[in-house]
């Protein structure tokens, strides 16, 4: 039994590994998303933080020199050329006066809310204006012997659970299901190459007339493509630790970083779910009739781990879904890079499912090997 | 030894087996010959028990396909058609996967892919992948691949189809090689005159049943003609489905 | 009289003006207790005031008598400290510890200060803050002060301030009972190291304001292996007193006024303005005027015994920012004018004094400042008005306190190769660049960087965050480019309650 499946699973490994197209494609997407991750966390970060100078049209700038003096305190200044933000800020011929007389003195600012390129522009400006603001009527309050406290009528202290490393939100999100996803894109190729390229190529008839159960068979093709899924997540595991080791998380508060051990973690989390992608593409690949007929399958299913990970990233979940696979293996690997508490049970029950899902997906697999409908596509 | 018993089989609505009964002895080279669509693949794929019969039996060296599958399948090497050859790997790997499948341990699984590829003469190509084989060449590796474990029976499913001249020479020599050694040789072909050279023992199908068994002298003095072509012809009531 | 008058007078530095009062302490949260490697000391998350952060909080016990010989009969103080966790911390053996001033201030208590002035070198690494011994929650050294209708309405002229700062510091030491040798700059020191064993970090980088500058040395002198970097911002020399700090904020007035003078606006609507200051001094130092004002925060009518001290005091602490420097011409004209409101608003930028320890205060006034004035140093002293009853109620005070003086050897500048950056406000009122010139004579690896237009801690105003995180990465403070320091932080007089829009001339 062992010898046999031994054999099979080292064909399979074999076959496989020459298979450069398919395991490359897989690679590609280790490889890949994390440096495409990183170069977009990386603008995105630059819009979000936007510490360098803000170059935006100030209108009527001589009317309120020392507010123009001070945005540029703030490195927001009025410019002309291509940096330009289509930010305009219009400052009243009467500013001066207004302010003489204690009466407000109008500033309007122009531009497009809804770009999403200007919003932390937008933002910072407003920002900039208030705390002007604040500072002048600070000192009017103080000019008249009034305490400026009386403003802050209540002082809201927060106390922020969050850790730097638990701040990252979002990014973790997609940073885990890109790492979530390999185990299933890794797979792909491989496994529609071995089952329904198999059949197309005409061994699997001959392999099934040797001596040996359909199930060795799949078993060993299974686990011979979970072996390409976890080398797809060692690897992207790897390469997201530099990766992101080169995005400025700090300037925004918090960090991911990926240490050995979030290495090992994501590695045993990620082994059942590796078994279960590789025996659900497998299954999906024999029910297939064609080659072509099971890509279009295998890339509707993959539709539901990428759902469950998104869901799980957005944290739109519903309660119960946390007990579902991929979303708790997910949540584990949040979890324990924020450095929060890891939900256990989910983990756990999510695990035995998804162990299950594989058990009987592989015994569909054989099931359907033995059937003379699916074996010679009739 | 290879018998067949009365089976039965329906696929779809075509009645590919219409107690189709046969039986083919070691130390013959037995010819399912028959028209296209006779029931010659069916025939040979419930024989590995691919396919399940409706009813009737198969049985090899006496071990039954429904029941006894996996020992039944240890007797046959299987030489299929299309090749079903893994482009990706040599000859070698491809030969000595097949041989351990078959029970053999690695270290004799090597020893026997070596012989068997030096007995066909693959020596110089044993260690190149089979993508980019000639015709012939892929014929000489599935062929490897159907003896390397040295099974008593050896069935061949339209083994002569698409080869040259001389690939056809190699694989009757090694056919009757087979047969002097003792092997039960059973193939399915629909080119008669590969059957009329080589067979000792002619089965001759039609929609699924037997029409005639016997050697190829044997037919011709039954139906009465000089050629087995004519016999052939005579036998099934058409010559639809056969060639030359 | 009142602890509160006295200790105003003692602020040498009341540092991080941008602290407010009344401190918040943070109640550690009832979140699991973390331990981390290298150590037996448990952290507790905790928070501190104006700072959302999740820090991380501990105590160490440490002897409070260092030089004590048998440990057995020796008090133990309990020292508090404060980790701001790196945001990514690239180098977790490393921590920057940073100092209050005061001295007497908690360092807990400026977290908020320090986040935002190390904010660029907390990206890679640990903040730590400890709070010196008898500040904040390691054993605040405490006495009651006056409430702000008392302060207003007490006359400084008529009383006898040396007597009165007597018996007020005799009813403090009753209250302490404690020795304030054990509360000295030298002594502190090794609480600070106590605090890095603890926590396992093997390098630090220091970062020291006003006071905390002086401690940061100290901590260097004693412990120099353990320092990679210092960065001392408002520098106080080891060998300069206190007292200067008269003529410094001296100077800042003179900068004030100069700066008035070269503006259109001010000089044209208060051309007199120089003249103006002298006047109401005079006016005071002849007759304090006793009127009504509203209490600034709950608007009742009450007594303004408006003294010279007291404008003075408003004067020095309206000085530590240029907002309210921005303020002061318009302020005196009005006072000579009798509405006394502006200088009522000025005279709330004390509040900064409250959270300061009194015996902190004390001890490293009468023991390492006071024993070693010479008649030289006093007569120089004597020459400003602050310097003058500064050095008086110093005197008055420390004969109470009989605190030994530390020894000499202390009183010598810093001798070190560490890498050393030496950071000054242009206007400084209380620690000017000329002290850092001192500071620095035997420091072959430093360098100063005078931020012109800056007041007291150059960090809080301008683009220092990120020259500090710099030097703290290159260890080096050779290759910084400083052109950012000399940014306008001035801010345009007010010229009448509503302020103004225009600038100088030379601004723009």
């Amino acid at each position: 039994m062992i010898r046999l499946f031994n054999t099979l699973f080292r064909k399979e490994l074999l076959d496989a590994s020459r298979d450069k197209r398919s395991v490359m494609a897989g690679l590609y997407y280790a490889l890949g998303t994390p440096i495409l991750m990183c170069l977009l966390f990386s603008v995105l970060l630059k819009q979000l933080s936007s510490t360098d100078e803000l170059q935006i049209t100030i209108e009527n700038a001589e009317a309120a020199p020392a507010l123009v003096h001070y945005l540029a305190s703030k490195e927001i200044n009025h410019g002309e050329g291509d940096k330009v933000k289509a930010i305009r800020l219009q400052l009243s011929t009467d500013f001066q006066q207004s302010m003489q007389q204690g009466r407000p003195a109008v500033v309007i600012i122009d531009a497009d809310r809804s770009n999403d390129r200007l919003q932390s522009a937008i933002r910072r400006l407003e920002r900039a204006l208030s705390q002007y603001s604040n500072e002048v009527a600070h000192l009017r309050l103080l000019a008249r012997g009034i305490d400026p406290n009386l403003l802050q009528a209540i002082d809201v202290q927060m106390h922020d659970q969050a850790t730097p490393d638990s701040r990252g939100g979002m990014f973790l999100g997609v940073a885990t299901l890109s790492i979530i996803l390999t185990l299933f894109y890794a797979a792909m190729n491989l496994a529609i190459d071995t089952s329904a390229g198999e059949r197309e190529r005409n061994s699997l008839t001959l392999l099934l007339s040797q001596p040996l159960s359909s199930l060795q068979l799949v078993l060993a093709k299974v686990v011979a493509i979970s072996c390409f899924s976890m080398a797809g997540l060692l690897l992207i595991l790897v390469v997201s630790k530099f990766a992101y080791g080169m995005v400025p998380w700090q300037q925004l508060g918090f960090s991911i970083s990926l240490n050995l051990d979030f290495m090992l973690f994501a590695i045993v989390v990620g082994l059942p779910l590796a078994l279960m992608s590789a025996s659900l593409q497998v299954m999906v690949s024999f029910m297939a009739k064609s080659f072509k007929e099971a890509q279009t399958y295998v890339t509707l299913v993959l539709f539901v781990p990428l759902v469950l990970s998104m869901v799980t990233t957005y944290n739109i979940a519903d309660d119960y879904l946390q007990w579902l696979p991929i979303a708790a293996q997910q949540q584990a690997m949040i979890a324990f890079l924020k450095g929060a508490v890891i939900p256990v049970p989910q983990l756990m029950v999510s695990s035995v499912i998804t162990l299950l899902i594989f058990g009987v997906c592989s015994y569909a697999s054989s099931r359907l090997l033995k059937s003379e409908k699916v074996v010679f596509s009739l | 030894m290879i018998r067949v018993n009365d089976l039965y089989k329906t696929i779809g609505q075509v009645k590919a087996l219409n107690g189709l009964s046969f039986h083919a002895d070691n130390g013959t080279i037995t010819g399912l010959l028959g028209p296209n669509g006779a029931g010659k693949t069916t025939c040979l794929r419930t024989l590995l028990g691919l396919l399940k019969a409706d009813s009737g039996s198969a049985s090899i060296d006496g071990f039954d396909i429904a029941r006894q599958t996996q020992q039944a399948r240890q007797q046959i090497g299987l030489f299929p058609d299309p090749f079903g050859l893994y482009e990706r790997l040599t000859p070698r790997e491809y030969v000595q996967f097949f041989a351990e499948l078959n029970g053999m341990s690695s270290q004799a699984a090597k020893l026997a892919t070596a012989q068997v590829l030096s007995l066909l003469r693959m020596d110089e190509i044993a260690d190149r992948r089979c993508q980019g084989f000639s015709q012939g060449q892929r014929m000489k590796t599935a062929l490897a691949q159907a003896i390397v474990h040295k099974p008593t029976n050896i069935v061949l499913d339209e083994p002569t189809r698409g080869l040259d001249v001389m690939s056809t020479r190699v694989l009757r020599e090694l056919l009757l090689t087979l047969k002097q050694q003792g092997h039960c040789v059973l193939f399915s072909s629909h080119v008669m005159q590969e059957v009329a050279a080589l067979c000792d023992q002619v089965v001759v199908m039609a929609k699924g049943r037997v029409v005639a068994q016997g050697s190829p002298a044997e037919l011709c003095a039954r139906t009465g003609k000089n050629s087995l072509e004519d016999a052939f012809i005579t036998l099934i009531g058409t010559d639809e489905g056969i060639a030359a | 009289m009142n602890k509160h008058v006295l200790s105003r007078f003692y602020q040498a530095s009341a540092l991080l003006p941008l602290l407010v009062s009344s401190a918040l302490f943070a109640a550690p949260a009832e979140v699991g207790v973390v331990t981390t490697n290298p150590t037996k000391v448990q952290l507790v998350p905790c928070y501190a005031k104006d700072l959302p952060d999740r820090l991380l909080c501990g105590t160490v016990q440490q002897p409070l008598n260092i030089k004590a010989v048998k440990d057995a009969e020796n008090q133990t103080i309990s020292i508090h400290f404060a980790i701001i966790p790196a945001i990514k911390p690239l180098y977790p053996t490393e921590a920057v510890l940073a100092f209050a001033g005061g001295p007497g201030q908690s360092a807990f208590d400026a977290a908020a200060v320090f986040a935002q002035a190390l904010r660029y070198a907390r990206e890679n690494r640990d903040i730590l803050l400890v709070d010196q011994r008898g500040t904040g929650k390691s054993g605040l050294l405490q006495c009651d002060g006056m409430d702000l209708v008392s302060q207003f309405a007490f006359d400084e002229s008529t009383a006898d301030i040396v007597a009165l700062a007597k018996t007020d510091t005799l009813a403090c030491k009753e209250k302490l009972q404690v020795d304030l040798n054990h509360y000295t700059t030298v002594a502190a020191a090794s609480d600070f190291e106590a605090v890095r064993q603890a926590l396992g970090y093997q390098k630090l980088h220091l970062y020291g304001g006003s006071y905390g500058t002086r401690m940061a040395q100290e901590y260097m002198r004693q412990y120099p292996a353990a320092v990679v970097t210092a960065t001392l911002d408002g520098v106080v020399p080891f060998n300069q007193s206190l007292g200067a700090l008269g003529a410094a904020s001296d100077a800042s007035v003179a900068a004030l006024y100069a700066y008035c003078e070269a503006s259109e606006t001010c000089h044209q609507q208060f051309p007199r303005a120089r003249q103006q200051l002298q006047q109401l001094i005079q006016q005071l130092d002849a007759a304090p005027v006793s009127t009504r004002v509203r209490h600034p925060r709950t608007f009742a009518l009450i007594d303004l015994t408006l003294t010279r001290a007291k404008l003075q005091q408003a004067i020095r602490f309206a000085l530590y920012s240029n907002n309210s420097r921005a303020l002061l011409p318009y302020t005196i004209e009005q006072a000579l004018a009798g509405d006394y409101s502006p200088l009522v608003g000025l005279m709330l930028s004390q509040d900064i004094v409250q959270q300061l320890s009194v015996g902190v205060n004390f001890a490293v006034v009468c023991a390492e400042d006071v024993p070693f004035w010479t008649a030289e140093s006093r007569a120089e002293f004597a020459k400003s008005y602050l310097g003058r009853t500064w050095m008086q109620s110093a005197e008055a005070s420390c004969a109470v306190w009989q605190t030994p003086a530390v020894d000499v050897a202390y009183t010598q500048p810093l001798q070190t190769a560490t890498p050393v950056l030496l950071l000054s406000g242009g206007l400084d009122p209380v620690t000017p660049p000329a002290w850092a010139e001192l500071a620095m004579s035997q420091m072959p690896n430093a360098r100063h960087l005078v931020a012109p237009h800056a007041t007291h801690i150059v960090a809080s105003q301008s683009c220092a965050p990120k020259l500090i995180s710099q030097f703290i990465n290159q260890q080096s403070a050779a290759n910084l480019d400083a052109s950012c320091l000399n940014q306008e932080l001035r801010k345009p007089f007010f010229t009448n309650a509503n302020g103004v829009a225009s600038l100088t001339a030379e601004q723009e």
